[in-house]
């Protein structure tokens, strides 16, 4: 997780923080010991040099015995606390002068330990004549004074120590805030990916829905409407057809004939036509022609009205289709010359059929609907190209699902071709019934309508994939027929 | 009187000088003349003398004990070994004081063939400490003993000292009993009396 990744340089770290505040008492401590020592050590020097003085004012004194010159010099000293006994010695190791806080020890004149900083000792010296010995003790500081004298570093270090506590406290707060604050954005992005993931599907739910409502309504529509009138259609067709047989079972020789007989009855000679039975005849024959035109022009039409109204059902899939387990590579190929004659010199056909596999559809329908769209493909490109057929097998399942088709093995055809394609709009409409984009009287604007419509009814599915100047493909896709359907079929 | 005396300056004088002079000394010498003998090479440092006063570096200190000898050979004892900045003591008697004398220090008891004056007018203007006995007072010496309160002390005169091209230093001077310029006039009297002895 980059959240994860991302919090670790400035993360809170514990170990360093232990660490700097080991540090940070170390460093007091060493503070504090230079502090210490540094003071013994000026300490000693004020000792020494208070030593020296009165060693240097003494001499004549201790020379000449004189012990209350000696005592007064010695008395100067005493003005100093810091000083716990002050002795001076002559040349015969006698004490001249001196003095004691109570209850400190008298200072023998027998050299010093070496260890004992609070004592000095000095040689008097007159000129280069050594003329005794000034001894300087100094008083043992109390605990509480020794410990003020520490305690600006140890409440510096103290404060630091805890200055970077706090810090490190609040450091640790903001970066577990900080945690929290990228887990609860991270969780709200997915979330709005998701719900954006899920509003997108929502629309192409409802789209899909719309467009099959729309189908389903122009199907039904157009299935009645075409039903009904097919109905009439036959009607008219039986009555044109009762219409032309009546009018040829009347020809004109027996009218001709029987107005003859009248004549003979009549008393005329019926061995020779008049001249005008003769023209009567031949309007009459006129006549009747002109009927029969019209007749068959009506009969055309009525025929071309059921073509309609057949491939109005088609859509609507209320045609009977007659199934039958095949193989479509099988009825490609077959196809192939009538194909190739369809689409002309200019247009190649790639046919790559891949699948084995049968399917249960009707064959016929299914001819119709593969020259259909192969003469669509060839429409789409008018300086020529190249359409493929291509025809493999696809498995529905989990991993690649197939909106409205449910899981399964399946065949699909695809007809593609590299031509001028259409727009999103006209893609949407393509399936619609009398929608075309070719010119009045050239298209009928049922051909993609027909072929949804029986693709719908042979459980599979129909769609367009295109997009102008790449082209269009056109996928049809077909439920594989199980050997058990297929041996119920046969 | 000078049982009184004796007892005053045994008690006065350090016990380890007594010691020395008692062990050194078959025959005893006062205890008065004792410590006016310790004095006499004690005074040695608190003096200057003036440059080339000594012929070389390791050149003897020479005290001149003139006329009558009061130490009976304790002072000779008493230096022995001893030195003053790497020139060692030497002890000279004379009976009387001449210029060429070569003493340092030179003192002056009992003359029995010269007065103090003469024997002092004869190193006037010369580096030579002249140190005069208090049975024998005379102001014109450098440093003069005087015995007060049972005390060996000693007078200075300054103006004698800086004639015999002499400085003394400040801590002797103020250990005097008294310190004399006449060339300014001045008569510097005791400052303080000498102490008791405890």
């Amino acid at each position: 997780m980059p959240a994860n990744r991302d919090r670790k340089p400035f993360g809170f770290r514990p170990a360093m923080m232990v660490l700097a505040v080991g540090l940070l008492l170390l460093v007091g401590a060493l503070a504090t010991a230079y502090q210490y020592r540094s003071g013994r050590i000026e300490h000693r020097r004020q000792l020494v040099t208070q030593a020296n003085i009165l060693a240097a004012s003494v001499t004549a004194a201790i020379a000449f015995d004189d012990r209350v010159a000696a005592q007064e010099y010695v008395n100067a000293l005493k003005l100093d606390p810091r000083l716990d006994a002050v002795a001076v010695y002559n040349e015969a190791h006698r004490q001249v002068a001196g003095f004691r806080r109570e209850g400190s020890a008298p200072i023998a004149d027998s050299g010093l330990s070496p260890g004992d900083w609070h004592q000095v000792v000095v040689p008097a010296r007159q000129g280069t004549t050594t003329v005794g010995r000034v001894y300087l003790r100094a008083a043992a500081l109390p605990l509480i004074v020794q410990l003020a004298r520490y305690s600006g570093v140890v409440l510096l270090t103290i404060m630091a120590v805890l200055m970077l506590t706090a810090l490190a406290v609040a450091q640790s707060v903001l970066t577990r805030a900080h945690a929290s604050l990228r887990r609860r954005a991270a969780e709200l992005a997915d979330a709005n990916q998701r719900l954006s993931v899920e509003m997108e599907q929502r629309a192409r739910t409802e789209e899909a829905l719309r467009q099959s409502q729309k189908m389903e309504a122009i199907g039904q529509l157009s299935g009645g409407i075409a039903h009904d009138f097919n109905n009439l259609l036959m009607i008219i067709k039986g009555s044109l057809t009762l219409v032309q047989d009546k009018l040829l079972r009347d020809d004109a020789p027996a009218h001709v004939a029987a107005s003859v007989r009248q004549r003979v009855v009549a008393g005329e000679a019926a061995t020779t036509a008049t001249p005008a039975d003769t023209g009567a005849i031949a309007r009459h024959e006129a006549r009747q022609q002109r009927i029969r035109h019209h007749l068959e022009v009506a009969q055309e039409s009525v025929e071309r009205a059921a073509s309609l109204t057949q491939r109005l059902l088609s859509f609507a899939r209320r045609q009977p289709l007659s199934p039958q387990s095949l193989q479509l590579d099988v009825l490609i190929r077959n196809m192939r010359s009538l194909l190739e004659h369809s689409v002309g010199s200019g247009v190649k056909i790639d046919y790559r059929l891949e699948s084995r596999r049968a399917v249960l559809c009707d064959a016929n329908q299914m001819e119709s609907a593969i020259l259909n769209l192969v003469v669509n493909a060839r429409d789409a490109m008018p300086e020529g190209g190249c359409v493929a057929i291509c025809l493999d097998d696809l498995r529905v399942d989990a991993a690649h699902p197939v909106s409205g088709l449910p899981f399964g093995d399946y065949v699909q055809l695809r007809v593609v071709d590299n031509g001028t394609g259409m727009s999103e709009e006209i893609r949407r409409k393509a399936f619609d019934p009398f929608f075309t984009t070719k010119p009045v009287g050239k298209g009928t604007g049922l051909g993609l309508s027909t072929i949804f419509g029986y693709v719908e009814q042979s459980h599979g599915m129909a769609s367009i994939d295109s997009a102008i100047g790449r082209g269009t493909t056109v996928r049809i896709v077909l439920p594989h027929a199980s050997a058990t359907s297929t041996s119920e079929v046969a | 009187m000078a049982g009184l005396l004796v007892v005053g300056l045994a008690c006065a004088i350090g016990a380890a000088a007594v010691h020395a002079a008692q062990a050194k000394s078959p025959s005893p010498v006062s205890l008065e003349y004792a410590v006016k003998a310790t004095y006499l090479y004690k005074f040695a440092p608190f003096v200057t003398w003036p440059p080339g006063e000594f012929a070389s570096t390791n050149a003897p200190f020479t005290i001149c004990v003139v006329g009558n000898n009061p130490f009976d050979g304790y002072l000779e004892r008493a230096v022995a070994g001893r030195g003053f900045g790497g020139h060692p003591f030497s002890v000279r008697r004379l009976m009387s004081l001449t210029p060429d004398a070569h003493c340092q220090i030179a003192f002056l008891a009992q003359l029995p063939a010269q007065d103090i004056r003469q024997a002092l007018a004869a190193v006037s203007g010369q580096p030579v400490l002249t140190v005069v006995d208090s049975a024998t007072p005379d102001r014109e010496g450098i440093v003069q003993f005087v015995i007060r309160q049972g005390r060996v002390g000693f007078e200075i005169n300054v103006g004698a000292a800086s004639r015999n091209h002499l400085a003394i230093s400040s801590k002797l001077l103020s250990l005097a009993l008294a310190v004399r310029d006449p060339s300014c006039r001045r008569t510097g009297t005791a400052s303080r009396s000498g102490s008791v002895p405890p």
